[in-house]
């Protein structure tokens, strides 16, 4: 019998193993200084005074106080509370909104229909485009002097004149309407995935009798879940990180009615004349602890990482 | 082993492409101004003696898309040529404008270095720069040469700081009143500004323009409204003391900000309707394109806007310059901000740093004051214009609505730094309760509770 600690030595020194680190090593090395660096930058200067004053030296804030910068986002940051809520709200809007329409589209266009191709690229075509068109697009769409809205809401309601990104109640809805129902990348994958489902199940059910409903919600949906998972954590991180339609469309107003955490973090740290980075830090923090929370409950809630 | 062979090659493939990835290259990495500076290296041969200092700007727009700033390059060239047997003068255009070299600004603090001179526009780099020692303070040279005082004007009082220090002046500043159309003035049968006595001749004037159907003004969530805001907060000696403590304000629980903020509710946004008040910020310009269409009577713009009135539907011969009232009868005032400017790095020897004090005095000097009005780029801080001699120089009406405009703000009886340059960030939050006021969700109260929120935050 041989010393049990030397054969597993040995098991990890393997040719193989080797192998298998040297390939990695420089994937890990890269990741390391450009990723875990700034990551760990960003953790522990948010518990730092970190701002113009002190621009080239973070001052600790030491044991008693290395929380500061977190209280004081959570008690008297009105913005922060404002951007945080509104992040929130996109997440579950996402959700709500965004998933259950592409997987709507996608259903439908999976059953090939007139134009099916037609309708899934003009559908793409929102996603393909960048988002800072798409927020100058709705920036004219939204102008009360210029845009179709305001026109459109007066038809309705003659004299309303209404500005959708001058009142905070509208402009909330008017900065989700520029992200939410573009789910055209999603609807190519899960499209995909119900493509590749073996057509001798669909025969099967056939031959018992299945409707296309049925088939829909008793083949289609359950080998959808896992595609379904993973375009759930895709369309929830974007609502979490939204920054591009806010900053071009509302720049987070009126009234901060639109900041999200991405623009917080933007407006404190470099967007403000005090350049609270240490402060914009913390927020990031959170903004990373939420999307890895996310990314943990919708992969649970869809059983993504199960094999069937 | 032909597995083992192609792993091994493999391997090898990434460590070197790593390697090469992670090694420094053999040439050095050269920046825009770094080769600018090699030309002018090259191709005189004295020029290698001599002291360099490069000057970096944000004019970099074609002549055809803006032609102040080929105005604005030709004077800094003729700088650098006139004194081209003294010291290399490198004139370096950023492409990114005042804010992309604000950004490069805090880049290289970072890493340690500055400009040897820049245009920072009213992008304020000089407290972070300040804080990290990296830019000199011109107040001693200011202080010294009686003419460079007077050539930066306001800006001397504006940009000193508490610790007694000039870290950066203009050759231009913000002047801004408004602009009224006076033939919509005519048919509301209003007092027109000129004839304004006090703020209750604005508001008489509003509701005449209202009762004719006339829109009286555009607004927007930010840079117009603001006007409006700090222009009426020089009404009183109480108001403008409020106001000129905005940048260390500890509480906007004061009477005169309340009353300022109700009368932005009541006598200015509520007066107009929702599709005359655009999104905020800089993201709709309709409150000007409404002004000079005909469509309203009065724009709250800076002197610069005077180009606007070219070609304009309203007419541009119904466009008149104007500046505030206030509460104490026939008295004015405007708003005149010289924002940051031109700003020294602190690394440069003896000599450079003499190079570049010279070109700030060029360019404050009176000779460049007046080309800059007479040329309609903006309006000059020099206390030594004479905008009466000018007036009768100037050629096209334009630039004599310029000169008028510039002549009004220069001879205001009060003179007040703008909204953002007061109150710093807290600005945007100010701006931020426009919305709020107009539609009536929000009150007075309700905003300066808000706001004691965000200094509170701030701290």
């Amino acid at each position: 019998m041989g010393n049990p600690k030397k054969n597993s030595r040995n098991k990890l020194f393997t040719k193989k193993n080797g192998f298998i680190f040297a390939f990695l090593l420089p994937a890990v090395l890269v990741w390391a200084i450009i990723y875990a660096y700034p990551l760990f930058n960003i953790f522990f200067t948010s518990f730092t005074k970190w701002n113009y004053k002190n621009f080239l030296n973070p001052e600790f804030l030491g044991i008693s106080n290395i929380f500061d910068n977190y209280i004081k986002l959570f008690t008297v940051d009105r913005n922060f509370q404002m951007a945080f809520v509104n992040s929130m709200k996109w997440v579950v809007l996402t959700m709500c909104i965004q998933m259950p329409f592409t997987v709507i589209v996608a259903l439908v266009l999976s059953k090939k229909p007139l134009g099916w191709k037609f309708t899934r690229n003009v559908f793409i075509i929102p996603n393909i485009i960048s988002t800072a068109a798409i927020g100058l697009i709705f920036l004219n769409i939204y102008s009360p002097s210029r845009g179709i809205v305001t026109e459109i809401c007066n038809m309705i309601w003659p004299g309303s004149d209404i500005s959708v990104l001058a009142n905070p109640t509208y402009s909330f809805w008017g900065v989700t309407f520029a992200f939410i129902l573009f789910g055209g990348s999603s609807c190519l994958l899960l499209l995909t995935q119900i493509f590749s489902i073996d057509p001798a199940i669909y025969e099967a059910a056939r031959v018992d009798g299945a409707n296309e409903r049925q088939m829909d919600f008793l083949i289609r949906l359950p080998l959808m879940r896992p595609m379904i998972g993973t375009v759930s954590v895709m369309a929830a991180n974007y609502g979490l990180l939204l920054y591009n339609e806010i900053a071009l469309i509302s720049q987070g107003g009126p009234d901060n009615a639109t900041y999200s955490l991405s623009y917080y973090v933007y407006k404190t740290g470099l967007g403000s004349t005090k350049l609270n980075f240490a402060r914009a830090n913390a927020a990031g923090v959170i903004q990373i602890i939420l999307g890895l929370v996310l990314v943990g409950i919708i992969n649970k809630a869809f059983r993504t990482a199960e094999e069937d | 082993m032909k597995k083992k062979l192609i792993s091994l090659f493999l391997c090898a493939s990434l460590a070197a492409s790593m390697l090469v990835g992670c090694g420094s290259t053999e040439e050095p990495v050269t920046t825009e101004v770094e080769e600018a500076t090699e030309e002018v290296a090259t191709t005189e041969e004295v020029a290698s003696e001599l002291p360099t200092i490069t000057f970096t700007h944000g004019y970099y727009h074609d002549e055809s898309e803006w032609p102040a700033a080929a105005e604005m390059r030709a004077i800094y060239q003729e700088f650098a040529d006139a004194h081209a047997d003294e010291f290399n003068f490198v004139v370096v255009a950023d492409e990114s404008g005042a804010e992309g070299i604000y950004n490069t600004a805090l880049n290289d603090l970072g890493a340690g270095s500055f400009y040897d001179i820049a245009d920072f526009g009213g992008w304020n780099i000089t407290p972070v720069a300040a804080a990290a020692g990296a830019i000199v303070d011109l107040k001693p040279y200011l202080d010294e040469d009686a003419a460079f005082k007077a050539g930066v004007g306001v800006c001397y009082d504006q940009n000193l700081t508490e610790d007694g220090a000039i870290y950066s002046v203009r050759e231009q500043i913000e002047g801004v009143g408004f602009w009224y159309n006076e033939a919509l003035f005519a048919q509301a049968g209003a007092k027109v500004p000129s004839e304004w006595s006090t703020w209750a001749d604005f508001d008489a004037a509003v509701d005449a323009l209202v009762a004719a159907g006339i829109t009286p003004f555009g607004l927007n969530a930010g840079w117009p409204t603001n006007i409006l805001l700090a222009g009426y907060s020089q009404r009183s000696e109480a108001s403008r003391a409020f106001y000129e403590g905005g940048a260390t304000v500890e509480s906007f629980d004061d009477e005169t900000f309340k009353a300022s903020m109700e009368f932005m509710q009541k006598n200015v946004l509520q007066k107009i309707d929702a599709a005359n008040f655009g999104p905020g910020g800089d993201s709709d310009e309709a409150y000007r394109s409404e002004f000079f269409a005909g469509n309203t009577a009065m724009l709250f713009n800076g002197v610069w806007d005077a180009g606007g009135s070219v070609g304009c539907e309203a007419g541009a011969e119904n466009i008149k310059p104007a500046v505030f009232p206030t509460d104490e009868a026939g008295k004015t005032a405007a708003l005149l901000s010289g924002g940051c400017g031109f700003v020294v790095g602190s690394h440069l020897d003896e000599a450079q740093t003499a190079a570049a004090i010279e070109f700030i005095k060029y360019m404050t000097s009176p000779e460049i004051a007046a080309r800059i009005i007479e040329k309609g780029i903006g309006m000059a801080p020099s206390t030594e214009v004479d905008y009466d001699a000018l007036a009768s120089v100037v050629t096209t009406d334009d630039a004599k609505l310029l000169v008028e405009a510039c002549r009004l703000c220069q001879n205001a009886d009060y003179q007040a730094l703008g909204l953002g340059n007061t109150f710093g960030d807290a600005e945007g939050e100010i701006q931020a309760k426009y919305a709020g006021l107009k539609d009536g969700s929000k009150t007075v109260e309700d905003v300066v509770a808000e706001l004691n929120d965000f200094l509170a935050a701030a701290e």
